[in-house]
Formats: C-alpha cells, structure tokens, sequence
C-alpha cells in the first residue's frame, strides 16, 4: 500500500474500536479501552525515538522549521491512520519517512511544479526570514546551494545511512538511478564543504 | 559520467556511522582514505551529515504523541462516518430525483387527460414570459413549462448539494 494522501478504508474491526475509542473521548473519560492505551503507548515510545530524526530529514530537506513542524504531525496522523502491518521497528521507520517524504512532495507540487527538480532553489535558500531553520552547522550554507532532490538523497544516505534500495523505496525513485544521482551529489556537496572550511581557514 | 566508487567505501561508511571515524581506523584505512579521493568525499560528507543531524534533532518542537495519536483516532472515525453515510446519501439523491421524474409524469398525465387545473399551470410559462429568457433555439419549443420544472429541478437539487457540503465542512 503506498502511503500517499489518499484515503484509506477502515476495516469493520477498526471501526468499531474506533467507535468505542471516541466514545470515550467524547465521554470525556481519561481511561481508554486497554487495547486502545497499549497501542497509544507503543505509538508514544516509537514517536520517542523517531520524531527527531524525521523533523531534522524534513527541516533539513525543506529548509523551513515551520513546515517541517507541521510535516511531521501530517505524517504521523496519516501513519496511524493507515494501519499498516509492519514488520519491526525500521520498517515503520521507513514508512514514516515515506509519508513524509511524499507530503513534501506534496507541498511542492501545490504551486505549479510537476517534479521536486523543477523547483526554483530561492523557494528553498533560507535567507534569515522567521521559520527559516537557522543552520550554524558547516553542512548549513552547502545544503543551501544543492537541489532539494540532492538534499534528499544525501540526507537519507548519510544522515539516516539507507542504502541505495531503501532510498528508492521511501522516494518512490528507481534504485539505479539513485547511485549516479547520489554519486553526483555527494562530489557537490563535498566540493562545497571543502571550499566552506578552506574559506573558514582563510 | 562515470560512477567510480572505491572498495574501501563501505569500510569507510560503516567506520564513520559508528562514530569510529579516524580515532578507531586503522593505519592502512587511514592511509588509504588519505589518498583516495572517492573515501575522502564520503567521510568528510558522513561526518558533515550526521552532526548536522544531531543539532537538526535538537532543534526539533514536537508535539505530545497524545494530541497526534487523538487526532489520528477523529480522523479514522471521521473517515469511517463518511464511509457509512455514503449509501444514505446516495439514496437521498436518488429519491430527490424519482419525486421529480414522477412529478413531471404526473404533469404530463395530467395535461393529456385534459384536467382542469394542470390549464393555469401551463399557462404559468407564457404568464412569466419564460420564452424571452430562453435561448433562440428554444423559443419555439411546444412545452415551456418543461423549461420551467427543470430549472426548479437543478435549484432543488442544487441546494440539497451546497447544504450537503456545508454540512460536511
């Protein structure tokens, strides 16, 4: 099933959890069904651990803290929402990312643009305005001067360590065209860093 | 343009992942990394990465995963309500439409029997001057009043939608 924003169809069983899930909720009551706070407990403790590397991958890629913030709550709602089965921990990781990636997508396919590669970089250069992440990090002004496509492949190589084949999963790209993609990147954005901190000696 | 990647790159890779990258290498790795240009670009684009991923995270603002996991259930049964009232809608439209189609057979009926009262009906068109608001083609059509019942039909059911709608929002 692809996570994309289209809407997922309930299964009966769901249905009717739901069903006693909101009563509750509309009750007022604290207490969930067990079923229901065992669940919302795997979810908190899994949020823990995920949430900060998915809003880091989105703030970074977007370039914007704001849309980032908002991102990440989408992504995860529609995560809950789909009920999906799946197999440990890192696939739901990757799923996430999936989501969020394809909301992005999403984001910027609004405007105009048919393709992430087709969109005008000063959308992305943060130039101090509020929301704009505010990156003293080296990485910060070259991430700024690569396309949001190659942000998003480097982030997910080397900032997440996915290989080429998980990278093409949660980008919906071919995993062949991947390896030249991130191989032309990679020799950018090193260039870049390497100019950053020659500059920086100077 | 070629891909040239070096051997040594998922040695690399994995020493820099670990946090193992130079202090854990070994002499050769650090030799070779020193002269290879292809295992250069990859530690010093890792290592970049993953601080800027470790201040990315430290910045980050979440939300409680109670107010996501809450909205995520409202969403579900939103969905789920949408879903069980889909039919009822549908059926609604349905009956809209059969209580005018029968309406207009009635009409018709009734014109044909020659009934008294249907006559003032439809006159009610040329009353009205509908026939001016028509178009040319229609001037000389034989059953203004046709006209006229499906214009009331699309305001009637026009309405019904743009109250569905509101509804719905």
């Amino acid at each position: 099933m692809a996570p994309t924003g289209k809407k997922q169809r309930p299964m009966r069983s769901d249905s009717m959890r739901l069903d006693a899930t909101i009563s509750n909720v509309l009750a007022g009551e604290a207490a969930a069904t067990p079923a229901t706070a065992m669940q919302n407990d795997a979810f908190a403790a899994f949020y823990e651990r995920s949430a900060r590397p998915l809003w880091a991958y989105l703030a970074r890629v977007s370039g914007d803290a704001a849309l980032a913030d908002d991102l990440l709550q989408e992504s995860y709602v529609r995560f809950l929402c789909a009920d999906t089965n799946l197999d440990g921990e890192v696939a739901a990781r990757k799923y996430l990312f999936r989501i969020a990636t394809n909301l992005m997508k999403d984001h910027w396919r609004k405007p105009r643009t048919s393709s992430m590669d087709e969109i005008p970089e000063e959308r992305f250069s943060a130039d101090g305005t509020s929301g704009h992440v505010e990156s003293e990090m080296m990485l910060g002004p070259a991430l700024k001067q690569m396309r949001p496509r190659e942000r998003q492949l480097l982030w997910l190589a080397y900032a997440e360590g996915y290989s080429h084949r998980e990278i093409a999963q949660v980008t919906g790209l071919a995993s062949a065209s991947i390896r030249l993609l991130l191989f032309r990147a990679r020799r950018k954005v090193a260039r870049l860093i390497t100019e950053q901190s020659a500059g920086r000696a100077q | 343009m070629t891909v040239r990647s070096c051997s040594h790159e998922k040695d690399v890779a994995e020493l820099v992942r670990r946090g193992q990258w130079p202090g854990l290498a070994s002499a050769e790795m650090r030799a070779h990394v020193a002269e290879c240009a292809s295992c250069r670009d990859l530690t010093a684009v890792s290592q970049a990465f993953q601080r800027e991923r470790v201040a990315a995270s430290a910045q980050a603002r979440l939300e409680s995963p109670g107010v996501l996991w809450w909205r995520a259930q409202l969403r579900k049964r939103n969905t789920a309500l949408k879903q069980v009232n889909r039919p009822m809608v549908a059926a609604q439209v349905f009956a809209v439409v059969l209580g005018l189609v029968a309406a207009m057979a009635c009409v018709a009926l009734a014109e044909h029997s020659g009934a008294g009262w249907i006559k003032p009906v439809a006159e009610l068109p040329s009353a009205l001057h509908i026939s001016a608001m028509l178009p040319e083609a229609w001037q000389n059509t034989p059953a203004p009043w046709l006209i006229l019942f499906a214009i009331a039909g699309l305001a009637v059911t026009g309405g019904i939608f743009i109250y569905k709608a509101s509804e719905e929002r």
